[in-house]
């Protein structure tokens, strides 16, 4: 089938008007504090809008001059409000996370705090909603961003774009995210702004408005979260790709050889010798470690290299270790899909067979070998590039929770960054795995069983744990 | 549209409309989500239950937070509730939290274990070991010595490792001792068998509660675990100081990581605490792990303000095959910081009050209304810009199935006709 023009604008704003519902109803259904962190990023947030106050040691009406004092007020409304929902353990009565640091910094806060600074919301509740209802902004404009980015990459009339950009809209933990109060929703969009520049460059050839933007948007999301350092390869390999046929045609096996003895040693050298891998850890490393504690910055690189800590925690004939990775590669997925909370609200796993069995399917599409190249060439480079970025992403993931980071979760929600390859693989992917007469209706079919999966995690999961109401 | 779309548009939202009828409604007026540890797996002839008052009529379903150690489980969960009778005389004080299952603690040829314990309640007549067993041979010594008045080895009992279970609580009795409850005991634990064999014991997971905010547990009571080497006297003991949990919080202060033997005291089974009104039945493979899950019946009308006891079993169980259920537990308030609140109670274990309270929720029938009301009113408390309103989120779901139908609409749309341009999207 093919669409029109008109059609597939129509088609995206019903998209657009499906997720703004959703995630109306999952910034109404999730309480505060009912996404990771969300309690801590907006202490921070507050801290930000007072910091002015604050520096100049002026005395807010309600408030006093202190941290302390912002987060006491915004604690005696968060302890108001969440009365009678569940709340992770309260020592003393004092939520975790209220404590907001001075020295940690996001842009995501910076541009909220200052926001609501400016229009002066000093109500915490109303500064909180409002906030949540900005990164649902975000949120919607990285479903266009898909979709916009998709359009590059595919013929005129296909509807790849607009399922990708449903996948992206349909993803119950993507919702909830960006329902909630959080810099994820603006490092997605900083990496959807990336991802849209590449696949604009991909699609429509080199030029330097596609180059300058790809590179401005890299530093955007960069600045905007540090671990948007891993699209930087794609860079390098494309350019590589690129100019493979000017620069590397005819080289001679002496020059080959040059260059795979030098990879060898830069990589033995980040390996084996510790200052040199201290460095380079501190450069790259700067998006594993950025964190307000000092401690998983600087002393795990105290210890002799990253080789050692390769072989610490790499143990491949320790039960033990696999099960930590089955472990963690079952809460990514669990947590990709649809985790609530604090990660403690979750449908029932038959809930997720569902969902899965249509991704699975996606990914299933993309394994097909590509009939006739030739005739999609744009689309073949745009799944090989995008695989890529998706592997990066997962490996970052993977890297920072199981050799560096041994204690914490792999969360779904660090690899929404690359939402914009992920769904355009999917789509893909899913689209060239049917008959022509049945790829409609079976992604019709795929949709609904999406939106099937979001309702059952909304009024089934989420409603029952934090209301303790069975409607 | 084509039909097929049509088709898929009506059929979604009647099939979340019918998902919807088909639960019955509930509101769940008790609820208790704090969560420290696990008991250990329910299996054999462990009960694992809770004493609770239910203050409306109606209740029909209890939740209970299981763990399924990351693995799957299959076999029947068995729920028991009953009544607890108002005249029954209380049994005494509970007993301490002893979760099961934790590091192992093996012993070679000669090696002793040993440790102090003290029990809560007289007639102390036995203890339940966790213990795996395996192709060694041997036996295990146990000795009982009064600590602070001397009458010399009051119980002494062998055990051979033969006997002992694949994986599970090995059970050794001996005739109950009269006035027990308050003495300080030794048990002394010796392994004797060939060489390159050995007895596979386990010590009780010592961790934190809920972060580093809260201080170490270690009991005044059950003292330090130790190991003693052979040929080395009891005057030279080596403390045998080992905890994986201590590493997840790399600041805490190493001095204090202690052992304890994953043992519980057995004492005479009390009498029922009171007569069984329902049963119900889960089967664990559809259970998710550490969520709640529910064991339903019959609804009770007269539950209003009455106190009810559940108990938790899996005859059928097996280790590996096994399922658990996560418990709150405060430290006593004499000896620690004190927590906001009563500290958790009702844990029942094999029928005996234990310190703690099961993960559980409580809940009762409703109306879809009564419900929906309920939540409607929930949902909009202390929101702004209209979040949580009845109507508001109303709209959104009429939006949703608006929106979700052109979407299909336009995927079903009809294909082109031979001889347009058409466009595969490959």
């Amino acid at each position: 089938m093919s669409m029109t023009g008109a059609g597939r604008q129509w088609a995206l704003l019903a998209l657009l008007a499906l997720f703004a519902a959703r995630g109306w109803i999952y910034a109404s259904v999730l309480p505060l504090n009912g996404m990771p962190d969300e309690l801590e990023h907006m202490a921070q947030l507050r801290l930000v809008q007072y910091q002015s106050l604050l520096d100049q040691g002026q005395h807010h009406p309600s408030l006093g001059v202190g941290t302390w004092d912002v987060a006491a007020d915004l604690a005696r409304a968060f302890n108001r409000a969440t009365v009678g929902t569940p709340q992770p353990e309260r020592p003393y009565g004092v939520a975790a996370g209220m404590t907001p640091h001075s020295r940690r910094s996001s842009v995501y806060y910076t541009a909220l705090g200052r926001l609501l600074g400016w229009i002066g919301v000093n109500d915490p509740l109303t500064a909180w909603y409002a906030c949540r209802l900005v990164s649902l902004g975000m949120g919607l404009a990285v479903i266009g961003l898909v979709f916009s980015g998709a359009s590059f990459l595919c013929p005129p009339k296909s509807p790849v774009p607009l399922l990708a950009a449903a996948l992206a809209g349909l993803i119950p933990q993507f919702a909830a995210l960006a329902a909630s109060v959080s810099p994820e929703n603006l490092a997605a969009l900083a990496a959807a702004l990336f991802f849209w520049w590449a696949a604009r460059l991909l699609g429509r050839g080199i030029s330097l408005l596609n180059i300058v933007g790809c590179g401005l948007a890299l530093i955007a999301a960069v600045l905007v979260k540090k671990t948007a350092l891993f699209l930087s390869p794609l860079i390098i390999v494309g350019l590589a790709a690129r100019l493979k046929g000017r620069f590397f045609r005819g080289r001679s096996g002496l020059f080959w050889g040059g260059v795979a003895a030098a990879s060898l040693l830069g990589i033995s050298l980040i390996l084996f010798y510790p200052p040199l891998a201290n460095r380079v850890a501190r450069i790259i490393g700067l998006g594993f470690y950025r964190t307000y504690d000092p401690r998983f910055d600087w002393t795990l690189f105290g210890q002799p290299g990253l080789w050692e800590i390769i072989h610490d925690q790499i143990r491949l004939t320790d039960p033990g270790f696999w099960f930590h990775l089955k472990s963690l590669t079952v809460i990514f997925l669990k947590s990709l899909w649809a985790y609530f909370g604090q990660m403690e609200v979750t449908p029932d796993w038959y809930w997720y067979l569902p969902a899965g069995l249509v991704l699975l399917a996606g990914a299933v599409g993309c394994l097909r070998p590509a009939a006739g190249v030739g005739d999609d060439p744009v689309g073949h480079r745009a799944t090989i590039y995008s695989a890529l970025a998706v592997g990066l992403a997962g490996g970052l993931i993977f890297i920072r929770h199981v050799l560096l980071f041994p204690g914490t979760l792999a969360q779904g929600r660090f690899l929404f960054p690359a939402l914009v390859p992920v769904c355009f693989l999917w789509a893909r992917g899913f689209w060239r795995l049917w008959p022509d007469r049945v790829r409609g209706p079976v992604a019709a079919g795929a949709i609904g069983v999406l939106w099937l999966s979001d309702q059952v995690a909304v009024w089934g999961a989420a409603v029952e744990w934090f209301y303790r109401i069975s409607p | 549209m084509t039909r097929i779309g049509a088709l898929i548009t009506i059929v979604l939202p009647v099939l979340l409309v019918g998902l919807w009828l088909a639960r019955p409604a509930g509101v769940c007026p008790v609820h208790h989500e704090g969560r420290v540890f696990h008991a250990g797996e329910i299996l054999g002839t462990v009960e694992l239950g809770q004493e609770f008052s239910f203050p409306r009529a109606g209740l029909n379903r209890i939740d209970v937070f299981i763990g399924a150690f990351g693995g799957w489980s299959t076999g029947p969960i068995e729920l028991k509730l009953g009544l607890v009778d108002p005249s029954a005389v209380p049994i005494g004080p509970p007993d301490r939290f002893r979760p099961g299952g934790g590091d192992p603690l093996i012993l070679g040829p000669g090696w002793q274990a040993r440790q102090i314990i003290r029990p809560i309640r007289d007639n102390w007549s036995g203890l339940n070991l966790l213990v795996r067993s395996g192709p060694a041979r041997g036996r295990l010594t146990l000795t009982l010595t009064p600590v602070l008045h001397p009458e010399g080895v009051v119980v002494r009992l062998e055990s051979r490792l033969a006997d002992w279970p694949a994986y599970g609580w090995l059970k050794l009795a001996w005739p109950p001792l009269a006035r027990s409850g308050g003495r300080l005991f030794r048990i002394n634990l010796k392994y004797d068998g060939p060489v390159g064999g050995s007895a596979h014991l386990f010590q009780q997971p010592f961790f934190q509660a809920a972060g580093p905010d809260r201080p170490a547990m270690f009991s005044p009571d059950d003292g330090t675990l130790a190991v003693i080497p052979p040929d080395e006297r009891a005057s030279s003991i080596t403390r045998y100081v080992r905890s994986d949990l201590i590493r997840f919080f790399p600041d805490q202060d190493s001095h204090r990581r202690l052992g304890l033997l994953a043992a519980r005291p057995i004492y005479p089974r009390p009498p029922e605490t009171g007569p069984v009104v329902r049963r119900a039945r889960a089967e664990s493979f559809w259970f998710t792990d550490n969520s709640f899950q529910s064991f339903r019946f019959a609804p009770l009308p007269d539950s209003a303000g009455r106190r009810f006891y559940f108990d938790l079993s899996a005859p059928r169980a097996g280790h590996g095959n096994a399922v658990t259920a996560w418990v709150d537990w405060a430290p006593r308030p004499d000896d620690y910081v004190t927590q906001a609140g009563p500290p958790p109670a009702g844990l029942r274990f094999n029928g005996a009050p234990m310190e703690g309270r099961l993960t559980f929720r409580a809940w009762r029938q409703a109306t879809k209304a009564e419900a929906a009301g309920l939540l409607a009113k929930r949902l909009g408390r202390d929101k702004r810009f209209g979040l949580g309103l009845s109507w508001t989120i109303g709209i959104a779901l009429g939006l949703q199935i608006l929106a979700l139908g052109w979407l299909i609409m336009t995927l079903t749309g009809r294909p082109d006709r031979p001889g347009k341009e058409t466009d595969s999207g490959d």
